[in-house]
């Protein structure tokens, strides 16, 4: 960090620019700073914060959404695939 | 963080222990992928036992997920997907430019800040949604929007990792993100309607 901001104050950043980035947050894509920019924001913006939290709650419904029990018979069968190996 | 110091173990062996952490995932993503728990299954057989003839090209141990993943992945594209003569689903150009695809949101359809104090729509609306409402959703989704919901949002990819097991570049995976979002959410907005969930649009 370059900057010569001695008490490491954080730019503010306006709800758009949160909303665009919002899933790169979520998704933990974004750079250090960008990050906290974000973060920072959402300490203070209940708009932005309750957007946050619809889309956090989203993606976890999504990601469960991807889990499939395997069927026994097909565990064996993989597993005896695997073995042969 | 893979030790490097144990890639002394035979590569075989390495393939073993690796693969059996990830029988469940990669099922899972073959589920998706294939639409249906039989092809799933052969999906599974073929690429491992593609990979296990391969599995000497794999130079980066730490890379492993990735590359199994982007078996499973080449494996349904060559032989399945083209195989079910499943023509890919219209594919979307990348091109952004199509701004109300891109800006389609949920939280924006129900999002009332005047409720703000005492109640919550949105989570409420995310709360109802069925699992097969979410996965209808992701089904109807264009293939290489698919691809990386299923990567990066159900599996738990990095960018990065999602890029290498699909084969393309970080950043399109990037710019295919916020595009794939709103497309989900509009099916999902969609598919709930379809199935009557009461929209918390009139609260009682």
């Amino acid at each position: 960090m370059t900057d010569t901001n001695d008490t490491k104050k954080i730019e503010a950043i306006d709800c758009k620019d949160v909303v665009r980035r919002l899933y790169e947050f979520i998704d933990n894509e974004l750079d250090e700073l960008t990050h906290d920019q974000i973060e920072h924001h959402l300490n203070d913006c209940r708009s932005c914060l309750s957007r946050h939290e619809f889309e956090t709650t989203l993606k976890k419904r999504v990601q469960n959404a991807g889990h499939e029990k395997m069927p026994k018979k097909t565990a064996s069968r993989l597993q005896g695939l695997i073995d042969k190996f | 963080m893979n030790e490097k110091n144990s890639s002394q173990e035979d590569s075989g062996d390495f393939f073993k222990r690796q693969i059996q952490g990830l029988m469940d995932s990669l099922y899972g993503a073959a589920v998706r992928l294939t639409r249906n728990p039989e092809d799933a299954e052969d999906l599974v057989a073929d690429a491992i036992t593609k990979a296990w003839a391969a599995r000497e090209s794999l130079t980066d141990r730490d890379r492993f997920r990735a590359w199994i993943f982007r078996i499973l992945h080449n494996t349904f594209v060559s032989d399945y997907r083209k195989a079910k003569n499943q023509p890919e689903t219209e594919t979307y150009t990348e091109n952004p430019s199509d701004e109300d695809e891109d800006d389609f949101s949920l939280f924006d359809k129900l999002h009332q800040p005047f409720l703000l104090w005492w109640g919550n729509p949105e989570q409420e609306y995310v709360n109802k949604l069925l699992r097969e409402n979410i996965v209808d959703a992701v089904n109807a989704l264009p293939d290489n929007f698919r691809d990386v919901v299923i990567f990066i949002d159900m599996e738990g990819f990095s960018y990065q990792e999602a890029a290498e097991a699909l084969d393309v570049p970080e950043g399109t995976i990037r710019s295919r993100l916020k595009r794939r979002r709103a497309l989900l959410q509009k099916e999902l907005w969609q598919q709930a309607s379809d199935a009557g969930l009461d929209i918390p649009d009139s609260e009682r």
